[in-house]
């Protein structure tokens, strides 16, 4: 601790001060000592935001999320992990925006933090209009029901100790919903537009398929009528027949009630079913951007090559050409500086190691963040 | 599509059997605290011990009330016991009666002595006989009065100094006999030197003459003012007790007895003398009113008094060496007695009825478990000792628990800060040592002479501060992997208020937990109770608890020969935690959701 001490204190000598700020206000952060992240999240806190825009349910400007690591007896903060590391992007209502990248790219994060299940560090994001993060807790609580999430995990993701028509109908009672005199008709027909039956009512959670759980997680969501829904790899612990069931339910809701969902997975091929516009992320960044038709057919960073070679192809006849990424991915606690991706990609360059690319339209309404396209 | 009111029963039971064989309906829907029931039912042992449980509460909580006996109610039973009544003993010292407002001080008692024991020469004395003595200046005579049983009775008066003279003169006169007549016949004793009388008359007066050193001393012959005998006046009539103790009286009767007359008067009454070789009876009208006698009486318990007829009966007794004899008492009841000498001391006994306890009194109908170390019923002992223990039990289990689900919920819930501070608490209550704490508390409230029902709840009361680290560090546990599931995260999502995911989501999770490790603790609750009122640190008499039942078999004796005293004690407190550990066992099993049976 000493040494980076030292380090730190070297870095950050009044000679070398003011070229890091300059650094940092290019948005070219290369050191990851505390005070230059410091200053970065500074930094992105004071870049002006995205205006609201009607036809957008979501609107995801500069969100930035560190997550603090202290150590030693009085938990002194030493670091940070840089889970979401300035990322913007919006959602047009109706429509699904499909995130994929690595396990531990920091997917889950930024839907929790549109959620507020996390508290942003730096960042805004506005939902129909409202920045959620500064929303007093009553108002916040009133406004839960608008957006709602459906977890991976169908099983950890509903109490043990409730009957099933409890779990869909506690927050429709909590937020007044339904008058009290329709509920039980209302809690009905949610579970049967969910592929649920209405005797399922009384049975408890362990009674439950995992498909049938994770109806149950939609039923839950959709009961409050929301505008927005994240779907948190919704299909990643169920079987691949019941994957397609649960997808066509979700589509077939968003068709229905018009609903608006940030769709979360590692698998491509669900994501390729499901979203209108895809975001691929990695290590905290949104690396390329842009309509889900655009990306399949022109995938531009070689990041998002290497995720879409892996797409199994169900010919035997085809000869897969995949490109295989080297190592794993790096800690978020300590990336690497530029291009976080430069230590993995095949078409590395020099310039990769030391600037940080930036997003860019190359197409219209495709954005990607790579010096090859400089 | 079903849409029927499923409360409605009969039209339920229609409807199931119209539903086919593989309609998911069929399927009974059980809640899972009914799983846990039915889980629980089908386990053996949870029922045996459930079973246990429900007899020992009735048998505590119940029992009591068909009990005819109350907690401390004490038995005993009537037994006739030898029992000293009194004492007599023949008088050895000399009695001395002193005229009221006069004076005999102990050394003239030792000059007395001395003068009747050292100056006569081995010469007995007799009836009438004279000694002087002299004690600061004063010259006493002594007056055989009688001899009785061989005891001379003496009487003492004392001189008054009236005139001295040397060489014929006088040269010290009272002036309240400076007469011219006294002063002329003092002058001329004085100078005849060969006049041997030892009293002059003069005047009204007798006067004595004695010389010492060739001065004549002249003293008139004072009152007798000392009675000096070795008996005792015993009123056999209670009229007569003022007189024992009257001056005057005493004397006529022992010149009566001296000049052998047959009967004196006094105060207008005669009583008529009757003398036997030691004793003397004094009667009125016929009737004895009291007895001289050398023997003396004393009573040997408060609130005894003295018979008449035990006196006489008594010193018969005493005199003719009889060991058994019979005397009616003072209540008017014919009482057998028997003498027993000790050191020359007769001690009277008779057979008094005393109360005994029924002390480790062996198991009878009466008493079907027999009778304790302090002649308590024994199984009404046990059952309000049952009461206690099992309270004791349950409050410090509840009380643990509380402070417990409360400090580690905290901890839990909110972490940080608070879960590090409240978790060094822990740390810092565990390492009390629990039983040199107990033990000084216990002496604390010994010294305070706290009561019995404060001290038990104060008992209690340390006990769950000391134990409730336990229940804290896994509600904590439980909670802390609890905030983290997806289904708490999903209370969060959907906007539940934090109060209803406490209560409605967090604690019904913690509670099968709970329930496991209290029914678990309750049975080391007890024991640990147990072994404090077998160390002498529980509860107190009037309470008892199973474990004080068994102290009482730290005596030996109780331990080898009274089996029914701490054997049922022992037997109840090792089935009941068996039974608390069963059911603990029974609803950890039920609670599993992993155990399918």
């Amino acid at each position: 601790m000493a040494e980076e001490k030292k380090k730190d204190a070297a870095v950050t000598s009044p000679a070398e001060e003011t070229n890091n700020q300059e650094k940092a206000a290019a948005g070219s952060i290369q050191v990851n000592s505390l005070e230059a992240l410091q200053e970065r999240i500074r930094y992105v806190d004071g870049l002006p935001k995205a205006q609201h825009d009607d036809q957008n349910v979501i609107e995801v400007s500069h969100l930035l999320k560190y997550f603090p690591i202290k150590a030693g007896l009085f938990s002194r903060l030493v670091g940070y992990v840089r889970a979401v590391d300035d990322i913007s992007f919006n959602i047009k209502r109706g429509t699904t925006m499909g995130l994929v990248g690595e396990s531990g790219c920091g997917k889950t994060t930024v839907g929790k933090t549109i959620l507020r299940l996390n508290d942003k560090t730096a960042g805004q994001i506005l939902f129909n209009g409202i920045d959620i993060h500064a929303l007093p807790h009553e108002e916040l609580r009133k406004l839960r029901p608008k957006i709602q999430m459906i977890f991976q995990d169908p099983y950890s993701s509903l109490s043990p100790r409730f009957p099933v028509n409890e779990i869909i109908g506690e927050a429709v009672k909590e937020h007044h919903i339904v008058p009290a005199s329709e509920f039980s008709d209302y809690i009905d027909e949610v579970m049967l537009s969910c592929g649920l039956q209405p005797y399922h009512k009384d049975r408890y959670p362990h009674e439950f398929s995992g498909g049938q759980r994770q109806r149950i997680c939609i039923a839950r969501s959709i009961a409050l009528k929301p505008d927005f829904i994240v779907c948190d790899e919704p299909v990643s612990a169920l079987d691949v027949s019941i994957q397609a069931q649960i997808i066509n339910l979700l589509m077939d809701l968003q068709n229905e009630l018009g609903l608006t969902y940030l769709f979360i997975s590692h698998d491509l091929s669900v994501v390729e079913h499901i979203s209108d516009t895809i975001g691929v992320m990695y290590l905290g960044n949104l690396v390329e951007h842009g309509e889900k038709k655009k990306i399949f057919s022109n995938p531009l960073h070689p990041y998002t090559e290497a995720l879409f070679s892996s797409i199994p192809i169900p010919d035997p006849d085809v000869k897969m050409n995949r490109v295989i990424l080297e190592g794993s991915i790096p800690s978020p606690a300590n990336p690497p500086s530029g291009c976080k991706f430069h230590t993995r990609c095949s078409k590395c360059m020099a310039c990769c190691s030391e600037v940080t690319p930036e997003l860019k339209e190359i197409e219209s309404g495709h954005f990607v963040a790579c010096h090859l396209y400089d | 599509m079903y849409t029927e009111d499923p409360k409605t029963n009969s039209s339920q039971e229609t409807e199931e059997e119209q539903y086919a064989l593989d309609d998911a309906r069929r399927v009974k829907v059980l809640s899972p605290s009914m799983m846990v029931f039915k889980r629980f039912v089908r386990n053996k042992l949870a029922i045996v011990g459930f079973i246990i449980l429900v007899i020992m509460f009735t048998f505590s909580f119940i029992g009591p009330l068909f009990s005819p006996y109350s907690i401390a109610q004490l038995f005993t039973h009537d037994s006739y016991e030898w029992k000293t009544y009194a004492t007599g003993r023949y008088n050895t010292d000399p009695n001395y009666m002193i005229a009221e407002g006069e004076e005999f001080p102990a050394g003239a008692r030792s000059q007395f002595l001395l003068a009747v024991s050292g100056k006569t020469g081995g010469k007995t004395l007799e009836i009438g006989d004279t000694v002087p003595f002299e004690y600061n200046k004063t010259n006493y005579t002594v007056t055989v009065l009688d001899i009785r049983g061989g005891k001379p009775v003496y009487s003492i008066g004392s001189a008054r100094f009236v005139a001295s003279a040397l060489l014929g003169k006088i040269n010290k006169i009272d002036p309240e006999f400076d007469t011219p007549e006294i002063r002329e016949a003092l002058t001329a004793r004085a100078a005849d030197k060969k006049a041997k009388e030892t009293t002059l008359k003069a005047g009204d007066y007798t006067f004595n003459i004695s010389t010492v050193a060739k001065e004549t001393v002249f003293e008139l012959a004072g009152e007798e003012s000392v009675l000096v005998a070795y008996d005792t006046f015993l009123p056999l009539e209670k009229e007569y007790e003022p007189l024992t103790k009257s001056f005057a009286f005493v004397k006529k009767v022992y010149e009566a007895a001296g000049n052998n007359e047959s009967s004196f008067e006094y105060d207008g009454k005669t009583f008529e003398v009757q003398e036997t070789e030691s004793e003397t009876e004094l009667l009125v009208g016929g009737t004895p009113v009291m007895l001289v006698s050398d023997i003396a009486f004393g009573t040997y318990q408060v609130g005894t008094e003295l018979s008449s007829d035990f006196l006489i009966q008594t010193s018969d007794a005493i005199r003719t060496n009889t060991v058994n004899f019979s005397f009616v008492n003072s209540q008017g009841e014919d009482t057998n007695a028997r003498i027993n000498l000790v050191n020359g001391n007769y001690y009277v006994e008779t057979a008094q009825k005393t109360q005994l306890l029924m002390v480790t009194e062996p198991p009878s109908k009466e008493h079907l478990l027999g009778t304790d170390l302090y002649g308590m019923d024994l199984i009404t002992r046990l059952m309000y000792g049952g009461r206690v223990s099992l309270m004791v039990g349950f409050v410090v289990i509840f009380f643990e628990t509380f402070l417990g689900v409360i400090l580690g919920g905290i901890s839990g819930y909110f972490g940080g800060w608070t879960d590090t501070l409240l978790m060094r608490l822990v740390d810092l209550v565990n390492a009390i040592p629990f039983y040199p704490t107990i033990i000084i508390i216990g002496s604390i409230l010994d010294h305070l002479k706290v009561g019995a029902t404060a001290r038990l709840f104060l008992l209690m009361v340390v006990i769950g501060i000391l134990g409730w680290t336990g229940i804290a560090r896994v509600v904590r546990g439980q909670i802390l992997s609890l905030r983290e599931q997806d289904f708490m995260v999903a209370t969060e999502a959907t906007g539940i208020r934090t109060s209803r995911r406490i209560f409605r989501h967090l604690v019904p999770n913690v509670m099968p937990l709970l329930i496991v490790n209290a029914t678990m603790g309750l049975g080391g609750v007890i024991l640990l109770e147990a072994t404090l009122g077998f160390l002498g640190l529980g509860v107190k008499y009037p309470m008892a608890s199973w474990g004080s039942i068994i102290n009482q078999a730290t005596d030996m004796h109780v331990m080898t020969t009274a089996w029914w005293i701490w054997i049922p004690a022992g037997a109840l407190i090792l089935t009941t935690v068996l039974g608390f550990n069963f059911v603990g066992d029974g609803l950890r099993d039920a609670f599993d959701p992993k155990m399918k049976r």
